[in-house]
């Protein structure tokens, strides 16, 4: 785990309550201290029909530090479950029950017989970040409310991405992912945002396989399922941005699902061409940005990071400078991720650092040669440095403030366009 | 008997409640009677901690670094930090805006077993060598309470090897539900680690005006043009101050707060430890409660036929632009729920435009509030009394009984019941003084005016509740 934090750029394990409150209709009930749900909140999207001062809380004060939380969480449950109306019970434990032993998992158990499910996971801030938080809660829907089914559905694909609410675009990507694949004719199953939910949480074991698109998180859980439920998985590290990733993207996922490549160059070829005639009309601009450098930054967690260098290299002929992943990416996985920052085209090759220091890294944007004004993409705090090198900036990381995201999206065909838009709507903004 | 020190918890206090269903009369009754005792909810939401406030107090403190000890959650928020920090900036006019300086020590599995000292010690040293500040405030969090680490021993130990000041802070949170607490943490930290009881000498005029994170700084402006007015040099504190201001602070002839939970402890101090006198009133919002803030520190300086002439030559001036908005706002029912200050001045508030009380939902119950609730007895016939923090499951289930015209405070929920909603925290707009009173009323009758989004908002969406939770009695889950 990474050591101090200056910038931070994520939150800690119980912060996995957004995974939580991603699932339509599944709550968190918090067994921590008073102000958990407040200090993992933010103003994101995060006031739907479940926002963080609707979540139960056991609130744990002095007393229940030295004589233990279970009686308080137990009425919590009970009593949530009696005023909360909801399909999904999720008890998340912060870092005082786990420092002073509350057994959580034993008082969930009373509640086996309830109506309406009750799980738990383990993601006491000290264990590790929301990162990993996610990992656990859907670890516990694995373990704890998940069967294997022999019955298969054809065709049936869960699609995994990467975290609710920490990913700005989470919802706009995810569906979009879902009509990518619908496009070669296969039949996505995710379970978060509208419409989504414990429906499609019963059906997970139904799947022909399990997509994961993301760099490292989630990993753990596709092996888990593949252990437990039977489930192969497919893991496409990169986020798709832009032609030519989606292109490949979809020819990979097509091969692994058994889909022919006709139907598959058909769907590629259609997005391509209407893809290219809306770059055809702007090229003079793209071409012409006199005040932009080729060269760029990316300060994010793996996941855009890596997305958006292949983007903007692969596809807008861009030079990465230095990129920087700042999601704490286990060590593990950073092999393979320095791998596929290596795999770019025309023998490109992009430097990466793991780091979560942002003191470092500001030092070393400021330390580099961009050969003109540099693009930025990264979180808030980039915004500062970047005003101080007169550079271009865009928020696309957490923490997120200069940036309001409904359901709009950066994966794709289309996101890859609205990507487009959003570098250079702040280009034209300055000195055209 | 020792003399007790002041813990920062503001439970400690004698009288003070946190959990209580009661109506306005009722609870000025058993206050009296000494009758109302401390409860807990047998279900309650999320709350704010104290940490959020000891953070809150002092984030815009010129040329400081923040050390949390903490894991890396508890500055999970620190975008809302950084956002208010930023907006100040640029409303004082500040063209390199800067971001706050934010270290997380990052307490792990390791330190819960083996302590965090060395994750303390290095991010302080890195702190210092990054920044080179003139302060550091190390922040306590609830597993560096529990895990033991001794935040005083390792600063002071610290303190000897650097030139920057190095001030600790026991805002754990489980230590109270009441999060002004924090406030107080942060203060008796400065008193301790800044001010260490030294006396200075009096500047003519100087007077302490204490304001949180919240106060816009329209409403600083509004607070020192009236000052100024009774020649009173404000050291405005510690919201966009420096060290410098804050060593200030025993100079000065008096101290007032803008908020009612702000300082109000610390002036106290202020008081045996520097003889600084104060005036503790209410929060000037609204035209009543601004004149009683106002007369409050004129009469600590000897100035009260100074401040008469001024409060009636403000009152020909705004009293007939607030009838204009009376007007709209006439015998319109409302329902409040904000912080112990502001709700407070938000219900004296609501007697300038002729609103009716109907609910009332406040965080704390004890002396203060009850000085207050007399005064809202003696104008309003009766309204339900909530003493939570928060509880949105107790506040719509009153709403939803009540069916208010308007409502004044947190807005989400009620909005979600098609009720018309203004907010009173606005940290970024005007609501003080006898200026902030025309734009908060306007506010009101806008939103009066078209409701059209929380109906419409209400017609689509549902709150998350059952629907026999709003037949139920709403303080069913308090538990005495």
């Amino acid at each position: 785990m990474a050591k101090l934090l200056d910038k931070q750029r994520y939150k800690c394990a119980l912060g996995a309550m957004q995974t939580v409150q991603a699932i339509t209709r599944a709550i968190p009930i918090l067994h921590s201290g008073p102000g958990c749900a407040q200090k993992l909140s933010d103003s994101i999207g995060s006031s739907g029909y479940f926002s963080p001062n609707i979540f139960p809380c056991t609130s744990i004060n002095e007393k229940d530090v030295v004589f233990g939380g279970v009686k308080k969480l137990e009425t919590t449950i009970e009593n949530s479950l009696k005023v909360i109306d909801a399909d999904l019970y999720v008890v998340l434990t912060g870092c005082i029950p786990e420092i002073v032993g509350d057994d959580t998992g034993e008082v969930v158990s009373h509640f086996e017989d309830a109506k309406k499910p009750v799980i738990y996971a383990s993601t006491a801030g000290f264990k590790g970040n929301n990162y990993k938080g996610h990992e656990q809660v859907i670890d516990a829907i694995i373990e704890q409310y998940l069967e294997k089914s022999d019955e298969k559905e054809e065709g049936l694909v869960n699609i995994w991405a990467d975290v609710p609410y920490q990913d700005l675009f989470w919802l706009g990507n995810i569906r979009e992912l879902e009509k990518l694949l619908e496009e070669i004719g296969l039949k996505p199953n995710t379970i978060f945002g509208y419409q989504r939910g414990i429906e499609n949480i019963k059906k997970i074991p139904k799947a022909q396989f399990n997509l994961l698109v993301s760099p490292w998180v989630s990993v753990g859980n596709m092996k888990k399922m593949e252990r437990k439920l039977g489930i192969p998985y497919l893991h496409y590290p990169t986020l798709p941005i832009g032609a030519y990733e989606t292109s490949k993207f979809l020819r990979e996922v097509g091969k692994f699902a058994g889909v022919d490549d006709i139907t598959i160059q058909k769907v590629i070829d259609e997005h391509e061409n209407y893809y290219y005639y809306l770059i055809e009309r702007y090229a003079d601009m793209f071409l012409e940005t006199r005040v932009m450098a080729k060269q760029f930054s990316v300060v994010a967690d793996a996941q855009y990071a890596l997305a958006i260098t292949k983007f903007l290299v692969n596809d807008l002929g861009l030079v990465p400078a230095k990129q920087f992943v700042t999601d704490d990416t286990p060590k593990q996985f950073q092999e393979n991720i320095r791998k596929e920052f290596e795999n770019l085209n025309y023998g490109l090759k992009a430097e990466v650092a793991f780091e979560t220091d942002g003191y470092k890294i500001h030092n070393e944007i400021k330390e580099h040669d961009y050969h003109g004004y540099p693009l930025i993409l990264g979180s808030y705090y980039e915004k500062e440095l970047t005003e101080e090198l007169f550079g271009h900036y865009l928020n696309i990381s957490w923490p997120v403030q200069d940036k309001v995201v409904l359901d709009d999206f950066y994966v794709g065909y289309t996101g890859g366009i609205r990507l487009i838009e959003d570098i250079y709507s702040v280009a034209v903004q300055r000195w055209n | 008997m020792a003399e007790v020190i002041y813990s920062g918890v503001r439970e400690s206090r004698p009288g003070r409640v946190n959990d209580l269903g009661t109506t306005g009369r009722q609870v000025e009754q058993d206050f009296k009677k000494g009758c109302l005792k401390r409860a807990d909810r047998s279900f309650a939401q999320g709350l704010q901690c104290q940490q959020i406030n000891s953070m809150a107090a002092l984030m815009s403190l010129e040329d400081s670094v923040f050390v949390s000890h903490s894991p890396q959650g508890c500055v999970g928020c620190s975008i809302m930090a950084v956002d208010m920090y930023r907006v100040g900036q640029a409303h004082r006019g500040i063209k390199n805006i800067k971001n706050p300086r934010i270290i997380v020590t990052n307490i792990d599995q390791k330190s819960v077993v083996f302590g965090g000292e060395e994750k303390l010690r290095e991010s302080v040293k890195l702190a210092v060598e990054r920044y080179h500040p003139k302060l550091i405030f190390v922040y306590a969090s609830c597993a560096s309470g529990i895990i033991g680490d001794d935040i005083d021993a390792i600063t002071a130990d610290l303190q000897k090897e650097f030139d920057s000041v190095i001030v600790p802070i026991h805002c754990e949170g489980f230590k109270s539900k009441i999060c002004a607490s924090g406030f107080d943490a942060a203060f008796i930290a400065i008193n301790k680690y800044i001010l260490k009881k030294e006396k200075r000498e009096k500047e003519k005029g100087l007077v302490n005006l204490f304001a949180p994170t919240t106060v816009s700084y329209a409403d600083q402006l509004e607070m020192e043009r009236m000052l100024k007015a009774i020649d009173i040099k404000v050291n405005y504190i510690p919201f966009y101050s420096s060290l410098e201001k804050i060593k200030r602070i025993p100079a000065a002839e008096a101290s007032t707060s803008i908020c009612k939970v702000f300082a109000d402890e610390f002036m106290k101090t202020l008081w045996e430890d520097y003889e600084i006198p104060y005036s503790h009133t209410v929060m000037p919002i609204g035209i009543r409660n601004t004149d009683k803030w106002f007369r409050g520190i004129a009469k600590v300086l000897g100035k009260e036929d100074e401040v008469e002439e001024i409060i009636q030559k403000e009152h020909e001036r705004i009293e007939p632009l607030v009838k204009k908005i009376r007007s709209k706002l006439q015998g319109k029912r409302v329902f409040i729920c904000g912080g112990t200050g502001r709700s407070f001045a938000a219900a004296a508030l609501i007697d300038d435009f002729g609103m009716e009380l109907v609910g009332l939902e406040t965080p704390t119950y004890d002396e203060d509030a009850q000085v207050d609730i007399e005064y809202l007895n003696n104008i309003h016939k009766d309204y339900v009394v909530d003493i939570a923090n928060m509880q949105p499951f107790e506040q719509v289930n009153l709403v939803n009984k009540l069916k208010p015209d308007a409502f004044i405070g947190v807005p989400e929920w009620a909005a979600k019941l098609g009720i018309p909603t203004t907010h009173v925290l606005d940290g970024k707009r005007p609501t003080m003084g006898y200026d902030g009173l025309l734009y908060l009323g306007n506010k009101i009758a806008e939103q009066l005016q078209n409701p059209g989004f929380n109906k419409k908002l209400a017609q689509h969406v549902k709150l998350p509740y059952k629907d026999s939770w709003y037949d139920e009695d709403a303080f069913k889950y308090i538990e005495k």
